[in-house]
C-alpha cells in the first residue's frame, strides 16, 4: 500500500467548509423554490393503463424468495399463487387492449415494492402485500386475493408452543412489516410479560438462517410463507408452525393511484378467478395438501371468493 | 403524491426513533474504534516480533479481515460464532443482545486489521533505526515496543488513522443488515413506514456527514498536537 | 455433499456476473470521470472548484449503502426515470468510486514535478493537451497500485448491493444457507472464494508498487 502519510486526507477541512457553502446555498434554493418531487407529477399523472399502451410493457414486481406467493422455480421460472393470478391479469389485459404485451418480472423485495411502485418501475406488486391503512393513503389496491394472519415458525423440539411462551424471547420479524408494530403493542398493553425482543431482517432467508442457528427463539410473518420456508427446509420435520391468534389481514396487489381503468381490469380479472373456480384451483396447487406450501384453510379464508362475487351485469 | 414536509420526520414519534438510532450508530462507532485502535496497534507490532508463530498469527489476523468483505464477516460472526460458543456464554449474549455485541466485535476487528496497516507503514517511516538503538540500550522487545517505538508509531499514522475513523462511521450502516438499530436502519424504516423517502434519506445521510464532518474536525487538531517534527512531512519521502 | 458442490459452481457463476461485472462497469465508468474531475480540484475557477470538491467530500464522507438508497429508493421518485436494483447499484459504486478515484488522481498529478508541465508548454503542447499527452498518463502510472487496491475495496463493496436486492453472491449465499440451513459451510466457503481473490489480486498490487517505486526512486 502506498505510504499512509502520501494519501490524501479523509476530508480536508477548508474543503469541508467551502462544501457546507455550496450545500446551504443549494439546499436554500431547492426549499425556496418549494421543488416537489418529479414523479409527482409524472407517474401519477398518467393513467397506468396508458402508460401500459405507450410503453408495450406490463412491469410486474415479482417476489422471488417468498413461497408460495412468488419464488423461483428449479428452472428459475418465475411462479407462485400471486405470480400467476398477475399472469391472468396480464392475459386479460391483452384482451382488453387488443395488442400484444409484454410481461416483464422486476424483482421486488418487501422493502422495495411501494417505493418502485411510485416511481413507475412496476404497474403492480403480485405478492403478500398486506392492505393497511398507511398504505391505502398511498396506493390503491386492486380485490384482496388473500386473507392470512401472522404466524410464527419455532424449532418443533423447542419450548415455544403458544403466544403465552413468546414472554420474553428474541422473535425475528421481517424489517418495515406490521409484525414489529404489533408486538410492539402486545408489549405495551402488557399481554406479554417480560417483553418480548424483536430483532428486524432485511429478508426471510436471514431470519430464517437466524431461527436456524439459535440465534432467535422464533421467527414471525404471515402464514402462508411460515409454511413455505418449513416445507422448502432440507428437514420440515424439524419446524413447527403455529397461529398465536394475534392478528388477521387482507392481501392484495398494489397498483398506483388514479388507476381506476387498470383496477377494474385486475379486479375482474380476480372476481372471475373466484367464481370459475380458477381461485380454488390455485390455492389447492400452491396451498393445497398437495401442494407447495400445505396451509389449513380458516373459515375467513373460504369466506373469500364469496366475498368476490360480482355478479356480470 | 405527497410533497416534501421536512418537519414531519423530526416531530415525535419518529423524532425520538432517530434520535435512539443516531446514538446506537455513534456508541457503535466509537466503541468499535476504541477496541480497534487496541486490536490494531498490537496486531501491527507483533507483525515485526522475533517470534514466528506471532508474526504469522497476526500477518494471519490481518490478511483475513482486510481481504474478506465486511458484509461477510459480519454475517458469519453473527450466525456461525455463537455455535462454537458454550451455551451458556451464547444465552448471556443473545439476552444482553447480540446483535450490537457482534456488530461491535466484526466492526473492531475489521477496523483493527486495516490500522495494522497502517501501523506496518508507519514502522516502515520510523524506521530500523530507532527500533535497533532502543535494543542496544538493553530493552526487551516488549519493552521497546511500549516505550520507544509505539508511541512514535501512533503520531506517525494520525493521518491515516483520521480516514480509518471516518470508515469505522460509514462502516457501521451495514450493522443494519443483522438488526441493528442504527441511522440507516432508521432510515429505510421511516421510509417504508411514511413513504417519505427524500426527507428520511436526507437525514440519514446528514447524520453521517455530520459524524464524518466532526471526526475530521477532531482528528486534524490531534494531527497537529501529536505532530512530530521532522520525521515526517506529508507527501515527503523519507 | 454433491449438492454442496452444486451450490458453489452456482454461487461462482453469480460472482462473476453480478460482483465483478458491477466492479468492472463501476471503475470503467468512475476513472474518466475521476480524471476530470481530479484536474478540476485542481483548477482556479471557483465555478469548477467548488461543486467538484463538494462532491468528493459529500461522497467520501456517505456509506456506500445509504448512496445506494439514494440511488434505488429515493433518486427514482426525484427523476422520475425509474431504474433496476443492478442499475442503481451500479450507479452508487460508480458515484461511490469516482469520489475515491478523484483523490488518488488528484494526488498522482500533484506529485509530477512541474518541470514537465513547463517542458510541455515550451514544446508548444496547450495547457489542455499537456494534461492530457505528458502529466495525467504519468499520474495514472504513478497512482496504478493505489487505483488497484482501491478497486479491490470496491470488489468487496459490491456485495453491499444484495441489501437493496441484487441478487449477487452475497443475496444467494443468504438463500442457500435458509434453504438447507448450514451456514457454517456456506459462509465459510464464501469468504473463502473472496480471500482467495482478494489475496492473489493485493498481492499482484503489492508487486507492481515495488516496481513503480523503483522506476520512480530517482525521478521528480
Amino acid at each position: 500500500m502506498a505510504d499512509p502519510s502520501d494519501a490524501p486526507p479523509a476530508v480536508d477541512r477548508r474543503g469541508v467548509m467551502r462544501t457546507s457553502l455550496g450545500l446551504g446555498l443549494a439546499s436554500a434554493t431547492l426549499g425556496l423554490s418549494g421543488v416537489r418531487p418529479a414523479a409527482a407529477q409524472g407517474a401519477c399523472a398518467e393513467d397506468t393503463l396508458d402508460k401500459i399502451k405507450r410503453t408495450g410493457v406490463f412491469a410486474l414486481g415479482a417476489r422471488q424468495s417468498t413461497p408460495p406467493y412468488g419464488y423461483l422455480d428449479a428452472q428459475n421460472n418465475c411462479v407462485g399463487f400471486a405470480t400467476e393470478i398477475a399472469r391472468a391479469i396480464h392475459a386479460n389485459l391483452e384482451k382488453e387492449l387488443k395488442v400484444t404485451i409484454e410481461l416483464k418480472y422486476v424483482p421486488v423485495t418487501s422493502q422495495t415494492r411501494i417505493p418502485l411502485l411510485q416511481n413507475g418501475t412496476i404497474d403492480m406488486e403480485a405478492g403478500a402485500t398486506v392492505v393497511t391503512r398507511s398504505r391505502v393513503k398511498v396506493v390503491d389496491f386492486a380485490v384482496p386475493h388473500f386473507l392470512t394472519s401472522t404466524e410464527v415458525i419455532v424449532r418443533a423440539d423447542g419450548p415455544i408452543k403458544a403466544l403465552a411462551d413468546l414472554a420474553g424471547k428474541r422473535v425475528g420479524v421481517p424489517l418495515g412489516g406490521l409484525e414489529e408494530a404489533m408486538f410492539r403493542s402486545l408489549n405495551q398493553s402488557g399481554k406479554l410479560k417480560p417483553a418480548v425482543t424483536t430483532v428486524a431482517f432485511p429478508d426471510h432467508p436471514q431470519g430464517f438462517t437466524a431461527l436456524g442457528t439459535g440465534t432467535i427463539d422464533a421467527y414471525a410473518s404471515d402464514g402462508p410463507i411460515m409454511y413455505g420456508l418449513k416445507t422448502k427446509a432440507a428437514d420440515p420435520a424439524q419446524w413447527r408452525v403455529f397461529d398465536p391468534g394475534v392478528n388477521v389481514f387482507l392481501q392484495a396487489f398494489p397498483i398506483r393511484p388514479e388507476s381506476s381503468r387498470f383496477k377494474a381490469i385486475a379486479d375482474v380479472t380476480i372476481v372471475e378467478a373466484c367464481a370459475s373456480g380458477e381461485w380454488d384451483q390455485l390455492y389447492d396447487k400452491y396451498f393445497g395438501p398437495n401442494g407447495v406450501a400445505p396451509y389449513e384453510k380458516s373459515n375467513a379464508l373460504a369466506m373469500l371468493p364469496l366475498m368476490n362475487a360480482w355478479p356480470a351485469e | 403524491m405527497q410533497s416534501l414536509d421536512w418537519l414531519l420526520l423530526l416531530r415525535a414519534p419518529y423524532g425520538e426513533r432517530l434520535l435512539d438510532a443516531t446514538l446506537t450508530t455513534l456508541e457503535l462507532s466509537l466503541l468499535s474504534w476504541v477496541f480497534a485502535i487496541v486490536i490494531g496497534v498490537v496486531a501491527g507490532l507483533l507483525r515485526e516480533a522475533p517470534s514466528c508463530t506471532a508474526r504469522f498469527a497476526a500477518t494471519g489476523f490481518v490478511e483475513i479481515f482486510r481481504n474478506v468483505p465486511l458484509l461477510v464477516q459480519l454475517f458469519f460472526i453473527y450466525f456461525v460464532l455463537p455455535r462454537v460458543l458454550p451455551l451458556q456464554l451464547r444465552q448471556i449474549l443473545f439476552a444482553f443482545g447480540w446483535e450490537f455485541v457482534s456488530a461491535v466485535l466484526t466492526l473492531s476487528l475489521y477496523t483493527g486489521a486495516k490500522i495494522a496497516e497502517h501501523v506496518r507503514s508507519g514502522l516502515n517511516t520510523v524506521g530500523a533505526g530507532v527500533r535497533q538503538a532502543a535494543v542496544s540500550t538493553g530493552l526487551t522487545w516488549i519493552a521497546t515496543q511500549c516505550h520507544v517505538v509505539g508511541p512514535l508509531v501512533l503520531r506517525t499514522i494520525v493521518p491515516g488513522l483520521t480516514s480509518e475513523f471516518v470508515t469505522v462511521f460509514k462502516s457501521s450502516s451495514l450493522a443494519m443488515t443483522i438488526g441493528v438499530v442504527e441511522t440507516s436502519y432508521l432510515t429505510q424504516q421511516l421510509g417504508l413506514q411514511t413513504f417519505h423517502w427524500v426527507e428520511a434519506s436526507t437525514l440519514g445521510t446528514v447524520v453521517y456527514l455530520l459524524c464524518a464532518w466532526t471526526v475530521a474536525g477532531v482528528m486534524s487538531l490531534v494531527e497537529r498536537w501529536t505532530y512530530v517534527p521532522g520525521l515526517l512531512r506529508r507527501g515527503a519521502r523519507p | 455433499m454433491s449438492a454442496f458442490a452444486n451450490d458453489l459452481v452456482a454461487m461462482l457463476g453469480v460472482l462473476v456476473v453480478f460482483n465483478v461485472g458491477l466492479t468492472l462497469s463501476a471503475i470503467i465508468i468512475a476513472l474518466p470521470i475521476a480524471c476530470l474531475f481530479a484536474v478540476g480540484r485542481l483548477s482556479r475557477r471557483s465555478l469548477v472548484y467548488y461543486p467538484v470538491t463538494a462532491y468528493v467530500n459529500v461522497l467520501r464522507s456517505s456509506p456506500l449503502l445509504m448512496i445506494m438508497f439514494w440511488a434505488y429508493y429515493t433518486g427514482p421518485m426525484i427523476t422520475g426515470a425509474p431504474t433496476s436494483a443492478y442499475t442503481a447499484a451500479l450507479i452508487a459504486l460508480a458515484a461511490f468510486e469516482v469520489a475515491y478515484f478523484t483523490e488518488l488522481v488528484r494526488a498522482g498529478l500533484q506529485s509530477i514535478s512541474s518541470g514537465q508541465r513547463d517542458a510541455a508548454l515550451a514544446v508548444g503542447l496547450r495547457p489542455s493537451q499537456a494534461m492530457r499527452f505528458v502529466i495525467l498518463p504519468q499520474a495514472l502510472r504513478r497512482m496504478l497500485p493505489s487505483l488497484l487496491s482501491q478497486s479491490i475495496i470496491a470488489f468487496q463493496d459490491s456485495t453491499i448491493a444484495s441489501v437493496i436486492g441484487v441478487s449477487d453472491i452475497f443475496a444467494m449465499t443468504n438463500i442457500i444457507s435458509a434453504r438447507e440451513q448450514r451456514p457454517i459451510e456456506l459462509y465459510t466457503a464464501l469468504a473463502g472464494i473472496f480471500f482467495v481473490l482478494c489475496y492473489a489480486l493485493s498481492k499482484v498490487v503489492r508487486a507492481l508498487e515495488a516496481r513503480v517505486n523503483a522506476r520512480t526512486a530517482g525521478a521528480g
